[in-house]
């Protein structure tokens, strides 16, 4: 078999088997993209088998034959200015004038008797040149404004028509001048079967090649991906993400709408930077993602005919979705949306997946960034809080000790003289420092409470001892203080943590039962527990104030401040320190007749909070050597504010 | 009530607001008194004299009080020590160097002399 005839049946098979594939595609899903598409295969492949047909002998002679052939070749270019019209949209003018132009051309030779005139004769080849020229360069263009897989097709179909072009260019000269013969069918026929070929790839490209062209456009994607999760803000992630999904897929947009799974809503930040809230079925990315798979819609408008009109607005016709995902977390959805059909089709829904999957890891990474700077900012936080309760301690409680130690000296010096003059006065300084002192110490003890990480230093200790101690030191003339217990208590706590609880409710039942009285601190146990209680004959506490009673600032609604001074962190502290401590505090009062409040401590510390005991119990400097005291006797010392026994 | 030659009582603070509060209350009550600005200066004082007690502040600059009490324990100086400190950790600093008792500021006189008098009232070995 010579040469170009083989060529001429491998290009005849071509266009044929394209066209049954093509053919079959657009009536199994309508769409103008498909159909002209289809039409532009039909019309070459009828084009081609009228041509081979015609040679045969009935037929040679047949007078319908040339105009038909004629029409068919006018009519091609048209049907390629419809198909550049899908992909990049074309004016109205031209395609208006080229559908006059072709309608004039498809009428002519069934009209004007033969033989024809040399301009009839050489219209539809001039005619194919021109146009085919045109929709060539116009594919070639829009090749190179768009991205990805699209651009490649688009460039393969400039490819096919600019080839097919040089088809009908070669005829025509064959129609004026002399063309070394042959040359000519080898190289028409060559021509013929490269555009075939380029049309298929351009037009329906096989999944293989398509898989190919997305590879690069993937791995540029994923190249950027590694910096995304370093933006600052989640927002600026999402929307690279989105700008790098539309690029790698040739989309127009593309779109990443964040799952809120307390609201059960897709919120997607519009170009105009406002938040768009939808539920989460809602749009076919919500739809994607309710359904929990990737979904391609070729007419958004018809298929979501609720958003149509928005569809219709941001220009997005053919709508790519799939759910972002990390195992079994939903984190939300990508569309890309595309305004013609051939820009996309099922097979892209593959690449998009992939986007989707690699949104999620960069999501993901983006949390976790997110979540260490959140923790680095609340450890600084906490750590400048340390900060500043530490130089506050300082400041505020140095320069109050010089004046309390100068305004008693004072006292004592004015007492001394035996003046009555200044006394009052000093007298008042002495009481204002001293009140300074506990609003300072509470001040302190709040901001310490606050931070919520008190450290214990838990040891055995003996909660009988403690209390008698405490008793002692506190009893004042108008209040006497009664400790009631049943023997020997010892559990594993920080004493002076403990110490300061019961100092502070202590004094708290002594301030608030000013016409003094019995102030009974109980000590008891059970197997598992110690119980601490403070009962007063005070005023007592109304019982709307109790649900509040051990909140930060909280005073009681019938304490008047000008009489009761402090800020109402008293309580607040205690019920840091009892909760640190694993135990509980409740109070039980009636107004006017008194308040009891009630602590429970676990006698043990939990296992894994238990802290080695400090190895300085003995004194390294002591002068006298002291025997550690039983725990069940009380200690000899009377130091109010030291926590050791001394010999 | 106090010894013939009471050891002084040597007071470690870089506030001298403090140093000498703390020192005009010592000294109307008839104890003898050191003062140093900070552990440094407390170390050349305690290698002049044995003190009978040292009131210590925790924070100060050139050698705080952490600082001041290893270099007593390196020398094998052994002498009573209350810690003062406007601190909340005081009875876990007092602990940390083995300090005898701790003196959280602000404090009043009565509980200023009630620490001092428990570490340098005539004693048998003192007396």
């Amino acid at each position: 078999m010579p040469t170009d005839t083989f060529l001429w049946l491998l290009t005849q098979a071509l266009f044929i088997g394209v066209f049954v594939a093509v053919g079959f595609r657009a009536l199994r899903h309508p769409e103008a993209a498909r159909a002209d598409v289809a039409l532009l295969f039909g019309i070459i492949s009828a084009v081609l088998v009228i041509s081979d047909v015609g040679q045969l002998e009935p037929l040679r002679s047949a007078a319908w034959l040339t105009p038909t052939l004629f029409a068919l070749v006018s009519a091609l270019p048209f049907v390629m200015l419809r198909l550049v019209d899908d992909f990049a949209p074309q004016p109205a003018e031209l395609v208006a004038a080229s559908a006059a132009l072709t309608f004039g051309l498809i009428v002519a030779p069934f009209l004007v008797p033969q033989p024809w005139p040399v301009w009839l004769q050489a219209a539809p080849e001039v005619w194919f040149v021109g146009l085919g020229g045109y929709a060539s360069a116009a594919f070639l263009a829009g090749s190179t404004r768009a991205r990805g897989v699209t651009a490649r097709r688009m460039l393969a179909v400039a490819i096919g028509c600019g080839l097919l072009a040089l088809v009908l260019l070669l005829s025509l000269l064959d129609l004026f001048l002399t063309l070394p013969e042959p040359a000519t069918p080898i190289v028409t026929r060559l021509a013929a079967l490269g555009a075939g070929v380029a049309y298929l790839l351009g037009f329906s490209p096989p999944a293989i090649l398509r898989g190919a062209w997305q590879v690069p456009e993937l791995r540029r994607f994923l190249e950027r991906a590694v910096e995304l999760p370093r933006l600052p803000d989640t927002a600026s992630t999402v929307a690279a993400l989105e700008a790098g999904a539309a690029a790698s897929t040739g989309a127009t947009a593309a779109v990443i709408g964040l799952w809120q799974p307390e609201r059960r809503t897709l919120i997607y930040r519009q170009a105009n930077g406002e938040l768009l809230e939808t539920r989460e079925d809602e749009f076919i990315g919500g739809m994607a993602f309710s359904l929990g798979r990737s979904l391609f819609v070729a007419n958004a408008a018809a298929d979501d005919p609720g958003h149509a009109e928005r569809y219709r607005q941001s220009g997005a016709r053919v709508v790519l979705a799939a759910p972002i995902s990390a195992g079994e977390r939903r984190l939300g959805v990508l569309t890309v949306f595309a305004p013609r059909a051939p820009i996309f089709a099922e097979d892209d829904l593959r690449l998009v997946e992939l986007l989707a999957d690699q949104a999620a890891v960069i999501l993901e990474s983006r949390a976790l960034i997110a979540d260490a700077a959140r923790v680095t900012a609340r450890e600084e936080t906490t750590r400048l809080k340390d900060d500043f309760l530490s130089a506050a301690a300082h400041d505020l409680r140095t320069p109050l000790t010089t004046l309390l130690l100068h305004a008693e000296l004072l006292q004592r010096e004015t007492t001394r003289a035996g003046g009555t003059s200044g006394t009052n006065r000093v007298d008042r300084i002495v009481t204002e420092a001293k009140r300074l002192r506990e609003l300072v110490s509470e001040l302190l003890d709040g901001m310490e409470a606050e931070r919520g990480h008190m450290v214990l230093h838990r040891q055995p200790t003996d909660l009988v001892a403690l209390a008698a101690e405490l008793c002692a030191d506190r009893a004042t003339p108008s209040h006497s203080l009664r400790l009631e217990t049943d023997g020997g208590i010892t559990a594993e706590v920080d004493p002076n943590r403990v110490r300061q609880l019961l100092e502070n409710l202590v004094d708290n039942a002594m301030k608030y039962s000013p016409d003094g009285g019995d102030v009974i601190v109980r000590v008891r146990a059970d197997d598992e527990s110690a119980f601490l209680s403070v009962s007063d004959t005070g005023i007592g506490i109304p019982a709307s104030d109790l649900p509040h009673l051990f909140d930060r600032f909280h005073r009681g609604s019938n304490v008047d401040d000008r009489r009761y001074h402090g800020l109402g962190l008293g309580l607040y502290i205690c019920r840091g320190i009892v909760e640190q401590h694993g135990g509980t505090i409740s109070a039980t009062s009636e107004p006017g007749a008194g308040t009891q409040f009630v602590v429970a401590f676990p006698l043990r510390a939990p296992a894994e909070a238990t802290e080695p005991e400090p190895a300085t119990t003995a004194p390294a400097f002591a002068t006298t050597s002291a025997e550690p005291a039983p725990l069940d006797t009380p200690p000899t010392s009377t130091e109010g504010l030291g926590s050791r026994a001394d010999a | 009530m106090h010894d013939p030659q009471p050891l002084p009582i040597l007071i470690v603070d870089d506030d001298p607001a403090i140093v000498s509060a703390v020192a005009d209350v010592l000294r109307m009550e008839g104890y003898e008194v050191d003062t140093a600005g900070n552990g440094a200066a407390a170390l050349t004082r305690v290698e002049d004299a044995l003190p009978g007690l040292v009131l210590l502040d925790m924070r100060m600059p050139v050698l705080d009080g952490w600082g001041f009490a290893r270099a007593l324990r390196e020398r094998g100086v052994q002498v009573p020590t209350v810690i003062m400190t406007a601190a909340h950790d005081a009875a876990v600093w007092a602990s940390e160097i083995g300090a005898d008792g701790y003196l959280p500021k602000p404090f009043q006189i009565q509980e200023l002399l009630d620490v001092v008098a428990r570490h340098v009232s005539p004693t048998p070995e003192q007396a």
